[in-house]
């Protein structure tokens, strides 16, 4: 965690004058440029978010389950997938109809603001699942209106998952690349793109990746100020259900809005893929190529979720079961791959590699590597949440009971925690999926994933050849996730099992 | 009579909190000892401090005659053969009855475990119920599968903590009396923390009573009821009268008439328990019933004597008495214990000392 940072700071102290070159008009409107696509779409995909949580939770909206389902599949959907889709099918000569207006900062905040509310949506829903429904009776005993009782009592419970999937809506922003640069919008994480490979200057990719870093930070630690105190939810056995807000004459608007946000989100996305793949293009990839590509996609992503998840279960044993000034540092610097996004992680890894481990450089393993140090704190999110349901009383009975203290952790808490570990490595696993500006940097050569397959046609224009393995790498990562989220949701693993989950 | 479990002036301390104060404990082997008090004085600790989960800041804890915490010394808690059950029982949620029952016992062959599996269950009542899980089980059901567990690898010492709060006041009883026997079965010492003041009486070998991190009194039943150590203590175990005189001779006067006390000349406080007065309905009684508490087998009635004083009375196997109806009171019993009437702290308020009845 500690290199990347030591080596940006290197690198943008070698070049000339760099506070010069932080404040040069270029750079302050880049900034202010992200922020503001950053801003709008966190704010966009909290109401989206949570107000669809709500509905399906909470309201008689018609088809609520189905719907509820097809909310979070545009989980599978990469940033500039989506964004391609959308682009096609209302963009300038768009298969559907014209909407020009959607090349820029609109188009930008559309692809993003679909592609992210799920984050929200899944840790919404799953305060909403868990919090007693008798708290809110008991507001409504006490005269609140569903209104002010959705205010003054759900609201407080769900503002941790607002804080945590808001922070993780902006960080995604911060560090998309895809999406902005198919609709060619400048942002911080681009311009570094771009100008790392357009020139042979190091200094200035790497000022800029400072700024990322310094901005990520800010927006972590107002995160941790806004989050509060995380209010455990018990869950209690034999509950009842949460009773339902009728919605009157809203329930039938409000589901063709929820299906139309669904339909753009994952929808439009597979329709316009399936469409050019059936058209076919004459440069479209072959067969094999793109089974080779999802191979070494699915290979290097569930080596990065598995090692994700064995590396998050003794850091959040220690942060959990064992609080102590270290056991916090370690889960801080634990956490910190959260602030740098996935472009500065890849530029110190090739770096400090080419130095020091040349064996290393250009194989899989430090890609692997680098999805390990970006995605630990997703995994950290869910094994941490999972372990904290795990009744301590549940360890000492096993200790009582004559066995030692890893006999106890094998036997009762890892297998009680199954379903936060599945939903882990599950999200781990679609994030590296969809990873793209690390894969970029240091995939070897002659390798392919199959979000760099859709990338290199993509970003030549080619949006037919891009199709087919874009449909291939939504279809793998539903087919992959389906069963574990399944199995994350099984009886007996105690619904330990948030399904997403943010540290 | 070797010692199941010893305590030594054992302190504990959370911070600032001290939860825990230089307790001295002695469990007879094969005994029950009934940890009794408030909320919060400390009883979770104690046991905890028995099993091994917390470490004292000072003094030693030995159990069946082993030290296993003292200066320099820390056995773990799984090596102490020291049982537990869970105020909420904890039941492993992803095993069945039998691999709960099975847990403690790795280092037995299947066969054996098998055995001792269904030897546990009988012993519980639960034989058939191997296959269920805990959340399929009834409440009473899942605190007697809590104590077969605790049990199976045959522990030298039994802690509970609180073990019936979570049931309903019948399946509590019903439940006291087979705990009682299973532990008598498998000759196991126990400590059993409770808040209800019934439980330890009717359950406890032993009692011993702590107040605010402190042991107040340790003594049987009987000792503990009949001879308090001090008023509070007396108003913590069951109901109390207090009535405040002097005493001379061996006699005390009071509005109950002369009484025969235990102590020398002074200020005494005598206290007399409900059921030691005698009531009866009498047209120009000089007490007025205020308040019926109607029990079926048994009512407590308040007694409101001439000078404003009131009086609680167990009334057995009587119909029920009617507010406003006029009484004599009588104590009915041969001596009265006291208490110095310096020790009168607490109870002053709670409890009228000013009680009075008829004059006979
Ligand atoms: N782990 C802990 N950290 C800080 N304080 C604690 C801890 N455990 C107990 N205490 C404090 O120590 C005191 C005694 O607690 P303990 O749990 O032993 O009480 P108790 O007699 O079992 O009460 P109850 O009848 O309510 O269960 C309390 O003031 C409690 O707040
Ligand atoms: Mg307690």
């Amino acid at each position: 965690m500690v290199l990347p940072l030591a080596h940006l700071g290197l690198r943008a102290a070698g070049g000339e004058d760099p506070l010069g070159q932080v404040l040069t008009s270029r750079v302050l409107d880049l900034v202010i440029d992200t922020l503001s696509l950053a801003v709008a779409v966190t704010v966009l995909a909290v109401l989206v978010g949570v107000g669809i949580a709500w509905l399906v939770e909470r309201s008689d909206l018609p088809g609520r389950r189905i719907l509820g389902v097809a909310a979070a599949l545009p989980l599978v959907v990469p940033t500039y997938v989506g964004a391609l889709a959308l682009l096609a099918a209302v963009g300038p000569r768009g298969l559907a109809w014209e909407m020009p207006a959607i090349i820029g900062f609109w188009g930008a905040t559309a692809a993003l603001t679909l592609s992210t509310y799920p984050y929200v949506l899944l840790l919404a829903r799953a305060v909403l699942r868990s919090a007693d429904p008798s708290l809110e009776e008991a507001g409504r005993a006490l005269g609140d209106t569903p209104w002010s009782s959705f205010r003054r009592v759900l609201l407080p419970g769900l503002r941790p998952a607002i804080a945590a999937g808001g922070l993780l809506v902006f960080l995604y922003v911060l560090s998309d690349f895809g999406a902005v640069s198919i609709m060619r919008f400048d942002t911080v994480t681009r311009a570094i793109y771009v100008e790392y490979r357009s020139s042979f200057d190091r200094a200035r990719p790497a000022l800029l990746g400072l700024v990322l870093v310094a901005l990520t930070l800010a927006v972590v630690a107002a995160e941790l100020r806004l989050r509060g105190r995380p209010a455990p939810t018990p869950v209690v056995a034999g509950r009842r259900p949460a009773p339902l807000t009728p919605l009157g004459h809203w329930r039938w608007p409000a589901a063709v809005g929820v299906g139309v946000i669904v339909f753009a989100g994952i929808g439009i996305p597979v329709a316009v893929l399936g469409y050019w793949s059936i058209v076919g293009s004459s440069g479209a990839d072959s067969a094999s190529v793109i089974a080779r590509a999802a191979l070494i996609s699915a290979q290097v992503s569930i080596m990065a979720a598995v090692l994700a998840v064995v590396a998050a279960l003794p850091v959040a044993v220690l942060a959990v079961r064992h609080r102590s000034r270290l056991s916090r540092a370690v889960e801080v610097l634990a956490l910190s791959g959260y602030a740098l996004p996935g472009l500065v992680i890849a530029l110190a890894m090739v770096f400090f590699a080419a130095r020091f481990l040349p064996g290393l450089y250009q194989t899989l393993a430090i890609l692997v590597l680098a999805y390990l140090v970006r995605f630990l704190p997703e995994a950290l999110g869910s094994v941490r949440s999972s372990l904290l349901q795990v009744d301590p009383a549940l360890e000492e009975a096993g200790r009582s009971l004559g066995r030692s203290r890893l006999s106890v952790a094998c036997s009762v808490t890892f297998p009680l925690m199954r379903g936060g570990l599945l939903a882990g490595a599950a999200l781990v696993f679609l994030t590296a999926m969809k990873e793209l500006p690390a894969t970029l940097l240091l995939l070897p050569a002659g390798y392919d994933t199959l979000a760099v397959r859709v990338w290199t046609s993509a970003s030549q224009g080619l949006y037919a050849q891009a199709a087919p393995a874009a449909l291939i790498l939504v279809a793998v990562t539903g087919v992959v996730l389906w069963p574990l989220w399944g199995l994350a949701g099984r009886r007996r693993l105690l619904g330990a099992a948030p399904e997403v989950s943010a540290a | 009579m070797s010692a199941g479990v010893e305590l030594r002036g054992v302190s504990k301390a959370f911070g600032p909190v001290q939860a825990v104060r230089d307790v001295d404990l002695l469990a007879r082997s094969g005994s029950l000892t009934a940890l009794l008090g408030p909320s919060g004085c400390g009883k979770t600790t104690t046991l905890r401090l028995i099993a091994g989960f917390e470490a004292p800041d000072s003094g030693h804890v030995a159990v069946a005659g082993q030290t296993v915490a003292g200066v320099g010394v820390w056995v773990a808690p799984e090596r102490r053969r020291v049982g537990m059950v869970f105020q909420h029982l904890a039941l492993f949620p992803h095993l069945d009855v039998a691999g709960n029952l099975a847990y403690g016992l790795p280092e037995l062959d299947r066969r054996a475990r098998r055995a001792r599996v269904g030897e546990l269950l009988e012993l519980v009542g639960l034989s058939g119920y191997e296959r269920r899980y805990p959340d399929e089980l009834s409440g009473g059901q899942a605190q007697r599968v809590a104590v077969a567990r605790a049990l199976a690898p045959r522990p030298a010492v039994l802690v509970l903590d609180e073990p019936f709060s979570s049931l309903d006041v019948g399946l509590r009883g019903e439940l006291r009396g087979e705990v009682r026997r299973i532990l008598a079965a498998e000759g196991v010492t126990a400590v059993l923390v409770t808040h209800d003041q019934e439980e330890a009486l009717s359950l406890g070998d032993e009692i011993m009573v702590m107040l605010d991190g402190r042991v107040a009194q340790v003594g049987t039943p009987d000792e503990l009821y009949r001879r308090p150590a001090t008023p509070e203590l007396a108003a913590f175990l069951g109901e109390a009268n207090f009535i405040a005189g002097e005493a001379r001779g061996g006699w005390m006067e009071t509005d109950l008439g002369a009484l025969r006390v235990d102590a020398g000349d002074g200020q005494r406080l005598a206290l007399v328990r409900p059921e030691d007065l005698q009531l009866s309905e009498l047209d120009d009684g000089l007490g007025r019933v205020v308040d019926v508490e109607y029990h079926g087998h048994d009512q407590m009635v308040t007694v409101l004597g001439p000078f404003g004083g009131q009086l609680r009375v167990r009334l057995q196997g009587h119909r029920r008495l009617q507010p406003g109806v006029r009484v004599q009171v009588r104590y009915a019993s041969d001596e009265v214990m006291t208490f110095p009437v310096s020790d009168s702290k607490a109870p002053a308020q709670a409890f009228p000392i000013q009680a009075s009845s008829p004059a006979q």
